[in-house]
């Protein structure tokens, strides 16, 4: 979807995946905002937002911008039972 | 110190991002599910409160979508499951069908969004779209198992 005029990727394991494989080109489906996402009741505007603004985001340096990050991010996972 | 009101926050659409098993007093099991080659690997944590998780501002909610319901008339239980913002979140929630309360919760970051759910005797079964479906037995919440289908 394009957001502030750059390309941003919902799904970035993909992405990643396909970059840490060495792939030149992936598929992709360019959606609307206001498109729904297929059989859930969510735009996808929506979806965007509550990604970007994830607390899992936040923890890590703040809500991600509009426009996404051109930076690889970081693989983080949580272990918990302290 | 913070109080978590599960109740509210699940009427928000809002879910603790957590790897566990929530109880309606808000402790939780934790549990790591990660993959170890292909193969699941499920690691039993210990026993924590979610208001210790936030008051060390360890916890947060995820906006949540839910993609299927089923009811027990017999148990007296609604049964949910979706997904939350993140790609590999993965939850199933059970509430009580007279005051809508939360009974527990299932929040895994690892699930995978749970796109059916059904109830077989004691066991709540949430399916993935990883072509899992994974076990919840009611009266061990946390002898969770995760089989291929």
């Amino acid at each position: 979807m394009k957001r502030d005029g750059q390309w941003v990727s919902y799904d970035n394991r993909r992405l990643m995946a396909a970059q840490q494989a060495g792939l030149k080109s992936v598929p992709v489906k360019v959606v609307k905002p206001t498109d729904l996402i297929p059989k859930k009741n969510i735009t996808w505007e929506k979806a965007f937002v509550d990604r970007f603004n994830d607390f899992r985001n936040i923890k890590l340096g703040g809500p991600v911008p509009n426009s996404g990050l051109s930076t690889q991010p970081s693989i983080v996972v949580r272990k918990g039972g302290k | 110190m913070n109080h978590i009101n599960l109740n509210i926050e699940w009427q928000n659409q809002k879910l603790p991002i957590v790897n566990g098993i929530i109880y309606s007093d808000g402790s939780l099991d934790w549990i790591n599910v990660d993959y170890v080659g292909d193969k699941r690997k499920i690691q039993f944590g210990s026993r924590i409160h979610l208001d210790d998780l936030l008051s060390n501002n360890e916890v947060g909610f995820s906006n949540i979508i839910i993609n299927k319901k089923t009811q027990s008339f017999y148990k007296k239980i609604n049964v949910y499951c979706g997904e939350g913002s993140f790609g590999g979140d993965g939850f199933v929630v059970v509430e009580t069908q007279n005051d809508l309360h939360i009974k527990w919760i299932a929040f895994f970051e690892t699930a995978n969004p749970f796109e059916k759910i059904d109830i077989i005797d004691n066991k709540v079964i949430a399916y993935n779209n990883l072509n899992e479906k994974w076990i919840f037995d009611i009266n061990n919440l946390s002898n969770l198992i995760i089989e291929n289908y």
